[in-house]
């Protein structure tokens, strides 16, 4: 057997082995196979299909073929535009491994290129085309019902799209293999290099779409469009997209010399893009040891969640600066546990929170000024003030919480030994990771209420009541985060957030009951605020207790 | 055996490695030593070629690493100074992907048991690199530079992080590699071990090399007699201006 295949089946089979090892890495692959399973075989399930439906139903009226191609192609220069623009995003990634264990041996280099090409980009394009085979059959008894009307059509364009549309994004992954190799490379002059690769792969799309814009700026109607679309200069311009048009276009003009010439296009152009990078590979190892190992560390850490690790390794390349904030934060004292407060603010606004913050301030006073900009209040204005502010408490914190919550775990040999009990360290995290989102909200009820005068009522108590709230959402997540903590595993990743989302939800059942019952029984809705904060804060510290206890137990060397 | 000429590397406007010239022979244990940031960890990556030259050549049994990969790999070991080793293999495995990809198998077959118990690794066999601790996972990679019988062996501070029993055993093994006629060279801050291991010094600083030779002759040229190789390595270390690239 060759090694890299030896290498591949292994760890695979390994890591299937380990999952079995401990019942919370199990949960996490059955939930994994449950979930790609329902996607198989559901459409194998006998139940309602689109033909039982009322033949009375619309069917999609299409206009002829010749009209149609223009769209086709439009959507898939559209694509291929994108697509490209992605050829100069990010490195050639590589794994720690295979820059200490894997590349000192004499296994060829372009072997290992291929290797990695095949490892990083299996699931992203080929399990697809697995989908497409096994799982398109549900899908297609939708299309072809919408295209009852047009058999010859329906039978041929959802696979061959698919099909043309994975075979588009292939070339450009490989043309984007060649291309970041070579911009990678030890240039004297890197940025010089950039500009003329860029203008030669996006230059002519670019400059087709300026000078449409241009002539047709006094004469913008969909009809010109498709007719500019339609002309020799958009094929050229937008080649790629006339190769996958010209496949897709096949089975519904009987055109099968151009389809085949389409498919085979794109064929050529992957193959050639994967020659490029085959060229390149010595260049592949020098990259992968020195900038690609960076690449793969802020790739693996944002596929963990791992928001801080992409932070401080963007900070060791020089691309974080400090900013005042948090240097005035930074000169503030606060003692004792507390202190957990005054390191998340720094962190938080090192991180470029206050971006983040500053976005949902204005995003709310937009939609603040749209709502309750007229003198006169609704009751149906209310509650979407209610549900707003609640909304943005609910993505504050969850989106707070998940990043700092694994922060928490990575940090745990320097949290364990301070001086507190894993109850109390774990409440003040919670109560940290809490805060950015309280104050967000607080500040835009207060600015909503001064704003609009008969909300006061609703702001006044929403002061009271979200902060509780997100305190509450806060140790949700804490508690899912312990209670599933392999952030290298991404099986138990993904049954955690799952589980995450669904303790978010239970946790907003008490403020939804309270907020209905006042409104069912005509209370003033301040008189929630003294049912509903301690329910809320008295939750949040049971379960930052039983998260305790969970830390205490916590070995990240599990 | 390794023969480095005019060793150059650069990292953008950051010059690592400045013309780094050196041979190591059959049946010598070379060490370069210098003090943070000089530019040893990436001479070697070089030589095991990982990482491209900027200028310069590195031949291998008389093979250009750089054109002639394979070849000059064939007999190469390379140790890196913290491994990253493939997580989802277990130490057996380990052993023998890397048997496998320098098509040793005959090796595997008879090395690995001597291996394994050599570096304590033989109840471990089994078991997933990821629950190795740290001085484990350094043992295991000392076993895979060993598994295939290269004739020029790198070690990028073979000795952090290994028990002395560990590291007792690693300088044994590097004597007896010697002795069997390999080439030799390692990177360490361990100074009293560089004096009793090796054969030759390199002191290299900011990427130039700086000295070299025997410790004997390191203190005729930079020192008095009753000097240690810790007075000399910092008298040679003590000031430099860095080599920095014209705009």
């Amino acid at each position: 057997m060759h090694p890299l295949i030896f290498l591949a089946v292994r760890s695979f089979l390994n890591g299937i082995k380990r999952a079995f090892s401990n019942v919370r890495r199990l949960i996490g692959v059955l939930f994994f196979f449950g979930y790609f399973g329902l996607i198989l075989f559901r459409p194998f399930q006998k139940g309602p299909t689109f033909r039982k439906l009322s033949p009375t139903n619309d069917a999609l009226v299409l206009p002829p073929v010749n009209t149609l191609e223009p769209y086709i192609f439009a959507v898939f220069a559209v694509l291929s535009l994108v697509l490209s623009l992605g050829v100069f995003s990010g490195k050639v990634v590589h794994r720690a491994a295979d820059v200490d264990v894997l590349f000192p041996t004499p296994i060829n280099p372009k072997l290992v290129l291929a290797f990695n090409i095949v490892r990083e980009f299996f699931f992203t394009l080929l399990m697809p085309f697995f989908f497409i085979v096994i799982g398109g059959r549900g899908s297609m008894e939708g299309v072809e019902y919408l295209f009852r009307n047009f058999p010859q059509y329906g039978s041929y364009f959802l696979r061959v799209g698919m099909g043309s549309w994975i075979l588009l994004a292939l070339m450009w992954t490989m043309i984007g293999f060649a291309v970041r190799l070579f911009l990678n490379r030890d240039w004297k002059k890197p940025a010089q290099v950039r500009w003329a690769v860029a203008l030669a792969v996006v230059g002519l799309p670019i400059l087709f779409i300026i000078l449409l814009a241009f002539s047709l700026r006094d004469n913008l109607t969909g009809y010109t469009v498709t007719g500019a679309l339609g002309s020799p200069l958009a094929k050229i311009a937008f080649w790629p997209a006339t190769l996958a048009t010209a496949t897709v276009m096949a089975p519904l003009n009987s055109n099968l010399l151009y389809g085949t010439l389409g498919a085979l296009g794109l064929l050529v152009c992957t193959g050639l893009g994967l020659w490029g990078a085959m060229q390149q590979a010595t260049w592949m190892y020098d990259q992968a040891a020195t900038r690609g190992n960076e690449a793969g560390n802020i790739s693996s850490m944002q596929k963990k969640g791992d928001t801080f690790g992409v932070l401080a390794e963007y900070a060791r390349q020089g691309k974080i600066k400090q900013n005042r904030i948090s240097k005035w934060i930074a000169a503030k004292t606060l003692v004792g546990a507390p202190a957990f407060i005054w390191r998340e603010a720094i962190l938080q606004f090192r991180g470029g929170i206050w971006q983040y913050v500053a976005l949902s301030i204005a995003a709310f006073a937009l939609t603040g000024v749209a709502t309750f900009g007229s003198t006169r209040i609704s009751t149906g204005a209310s509650y979407l003030f209610i549900i707003m502010q609640a909304a943005s408490t609910f993505m504050l914190a969850t989106a707070g919480a998940q990043i700092g919550f694994v922060e928490t775990l990575k940090r745990v040999d320097v949290l364990k030994p301070l001086p507190y009990s894993p109850n109390i360290t774990v409440f003040w995290e919670v109560i940290s990771k809490a805060i950015p989102a309280a104050l967000v909200v607080v500040l835009t009820s207060v600015v909503a209420g001064c704003f609009q005068p008969r909300l006061w009522n609703e702001a006044i108590t929403l002061v009271f009541v979200l902060p509780s709230y997100s305190l509450l959402l806060s140790s949700t997540t804490m508690l899912s985060t312990l209670l599933f903590p392999d952030v290298d595993d991404p099986t138990q990743r993904g049954f955690r957030s799952f589980i995450s989302m669904i303790a978010q939800v239970f946790g907003t059942v008490p403020g939804i009951i309270c907020f209905f019952a006042a409104f069912a029984l005509h209370i003033p809705l301040p008189w929630v605020i003294p049912v509903l904060v301690p329910l809320q804060i008295g939750l949040a510290f049971g379960l930052s207790f039983i998260s305790g206890n969970f830390f205490a137990n916590y070995n990240p060397s599990e | 055996m390794l023969d480095v000429r005019g060793l150059r590397k650069e990292y953008k406007r950051h010059l690592a490695v400045n013309d780094l010239t050196f041979n190591v022979q059959p049946g010598e244990i070379i060490g370069l030593l210098g003090p943070n940031g000089a530019g040893k960890t990436t001479a070697l990556r070089c030589i095991a070629g990982i990482l491209r030259p900027t200028g310069g050549e590195v031949f291998i049994n008389g093979f250009d690493v750089v054109q002639d990969q394979a070849r000059a790999k064939a007999n190469l070991a390379f140790v890196p100074e913290v491994p990253a080793l493939y997580e989802l293999l277990t130490v057996e495995e380990h052993l023998k992907f890397i048997a496998m990809c320098f098509k040793r198998m005959d090796l595997f077959e008879s090395q690995k048991e001597t291996l394994l118990s050599r570096y304590r690794l033989s109840d471990k066999r089994n078991e997933l690199v990821a629950t190795l601790s740290k001085g484990m996972r350094q043992k295991l990679s000392v076993a895979c530079a060993l598994i295939h019988d290269a004739n020029v062996l790198l070690f990028d501070e073979p000795l952090i992080g290994i028990d002395p029993e560990g590291a007792r055993e690693l300088k044994d093994e590097i004597t007896r590699a010697r002795d069997a006629g390999a080439a030799i060279l390692i990177s360490t801050h361990l100074l009293d071990t560089a004096e009793k291991l090796c054969d030759r010094l390199l002191i290299v600083q900011r990427g130039i090399l700086r000295a070299q030779g025997t410790v004997a002759e390191l203190r005729e040229q930079f020192g008095t007699a009753d000097q240690s190789l810790e007075d000399i390595f910092l008298s040679i270390t003590a000031e430099d201006s860095p080599p920095v690239l014209s705009a």
